[in-house]
């Protein structure tokens, strides 16, 4: 259940600005639509997620049109993110490998307003459809990825020590017809706080082999933003003196520290490494511009274990 | 007013009349604060309402230790507003009004020579407006739709009498009122509704 969560986290930051290589390409006009339903490994239920933009901002809906994905006779209804403006996401339960998957937008008020307390289909205001009522996509998914290495043995994470290290991933390979990504989740704990961000890497060809150098996951606080973290420093040192001036010297000396960003270099960091094999699907004409891909994906754990940990205060 | 009420509340007055005549009788006017509740959402404002109730006394005895009434009456309450709510339409916004009629009977026990305490209990016939308010983008004002329903219930309540005189007193009291089943055409979104109801009022005896 908790890789399901961190999928749907992946597919989120993907539409919204993950930190990647392939930077944001949404187009400043027209209507533009990013969508992605992903089947992980050994998951019967596939996590989808939408982002659709109209001028280069969010395009939400509104008055009763709704997204919906479908498969087969199965239809299910996309909920907005709680995380991130303008997209939409959803769980296709059982989904089948050999099917397609419809994206519609209908006008389906009382549907749209399912989630309400009160018995909306009695009581709910008429808007009539937007633009974007009738607008459509279908995707179908590509093979399951298999990664053959690193190994994972007695599902232990891979663990590294230094950002001079470099994973080497191999996969099985099918060939032409679908692009490969790469998706890490990060999360680096110092003892004292916890930050968690992403990174994503794309892949045209998918040959079944690529090296990622740990340095371009594992960065360096101090060397990437020095002048930023010395503004930061010294606001924090201000408030942490006045702290203990008007407790008597009582407050903890940790309490800025703790609220400082946890430096990867220098942090225990557990790496979540996705794979997703993606597969182009079609897109209605009505859009000016979009990426809609039926995607699976697989995953291994890794570990970032620093020779020391440096503790914010014990420097 | 549904006619279901209405006929009820032409019942209520011909009863009336024909008690105030028979039986020995009091008018009761309460004011109530009420918490409103549904077992669908718990964010609804309290609303005030006001009762009026006809009594009549089963047993003529004004002063004895106990005494049984029949109860009719009515009750209007303002409407409850649920907080500004947001979903994938847009913003929205309930509110509930009710009104009911009621009928029940109330046991009095007097423990002191101007103090007595009370219990109460009985049937309601209520009728419900719902209200919603939608806001969209492509509008500034927002647009409104309501439907309405009537359905049954029952009341509950505990009190304390204080004589004025031989024929007025003042009265505090904790009741509960259960709208049952409202909007039941619904598939799956019907709801209770309830107050909580602390009032304060006067009745006067005749």
């Amino acid at each position: 259940m908790m890789k399901r969560y961190i999928v749907m986290a992946c597919l989120l930051l993907s539409s919204c600005g993950f930190e990647s290589d392939d930077s944001n390409n949404i187009p400043a006009e027209g209507l533009y639509l990013e969508w992605q339903v992903n089947l992980h490994q050994d998951h019967e239920d596939a996590v989808t997620v939408v982002s659709m933009y109209q001028d280069g901002v969010p395009a939400l809906l509104e008055g009763g049109d709704v997204m919906l994905i479908s498969q087969g006779d199965k239809a299910i209804r996309l909920k907005k993110s709680a995380s991130y403006k303008g997209a939409y996401t959803a769980e296709l339960e059982d989904a089948q490998v050999a099917q397609t998957v419809d994206l519609n937008i209908e006008y389906r008020p009382v549907l749209a307003r399912e989630d309400r307390w009160y018995p909306a289909e009695l009581a709910y205001v008429d808007a009539g459809p937007t633009q974007f009522n009738g607008l459509s996509a279908k995707v179908t998914f590509p093979e399951k990825v298999t990664i053959q290495s690193p190994l994972v043995i007695n599902g232990d994470a891979v663990t590294f020590s230094s950002i001079t290290q470099t994973v080497n991933l191999k996969w099985a390979e099918v060939g032409m017809g679908s692009d490969v990504q790469i998706r890490l989740a990060v999360s680096c704990d110092n003892t004292v706080a916890v930050q968690t961000y992403g990174r994503s890497f794309e892949f045209e060809a998918d040959d079944g082999d690529t090296s990622i150098a740990l340095s371009d996951v594992i960065y360096d606080l101090e060397a990437d933003f020095p002048r930023w973290l010395e503004a930061d420093n010294a606001i924090r040192g201000i408030l942490q003196q006045e702290l203990n001036r008007i407790s008597a010297n009582g407050a903890d000396p940790l309490f800025f520290a703790k609220r400082a960003p946890v430096n990867p270099l220098t942090s225990n960091c557990d790496i979540e490494l996705f794979i997703f094999r993606l597969k182009s699907g079609a897109l209605d004409d009505a859009f000016d511009q979009g990426r809609v891909y039926g995607s699976r994906s697989a995953a291994i754990s890794l570990q970032y274990r620093p020779d020391t940990v440096v503790v914010p205060g014990n420097e | 007013m549904n006619n279901r009420i209405a006929r009820f509340l032409s019942l209520l007055s011909f009863l009336s009349v024909v008690s105030f005549s028979a039986f020995s009788s009091q008018v009761e006017i309460a004011l109530h604060h009420n918490i409103v509740n549904t077992d669908q959402d718990d964010a609804l404002s309290s609303a005030a309402a006001v009762s009026a109730n006809f009594l009549f006394s089963l047993n003529d005895a004004k002063h004895e230790k106990t005494r049984w009434l029949v109860e009719t009456g009515v009750l209007f309450a303002e409407p409850a507003v649920d907080e500004p709510r947001g979903d994938d339409t847009g913003l929205y916004q309930v509110q509930l009004q009710t009104n009911s009629a009621n009928v029940g009977a109330r046991f009095v026990y007097r423990f002191a020579h101007d103090i007595s305490i009370f219990t109460r209990a009985g049937l309601m016939l209520w009728h419900m407006e719902l209200d919603v308010d939608e806001y969209f983008s492509t509008s500034s004002t927002a647009q409104s739709v309501s439907a309405s329903d009537d359905g049954v219930g029952y009341y509950w309540g505990v009190g304390t009498a204080f004589d004025i005189n031989d024929n007025v007193y003042w009265l505090l009291q904790l009741s509960r009122h259960q709208h049952v089943n409202a909007f039941d055409e619904s598939a799956d979104k019907a709801f209770n509704l309830t107050f909580t109801s602390f009032s304060l009022g006067v009745n006067a005896g005749f």
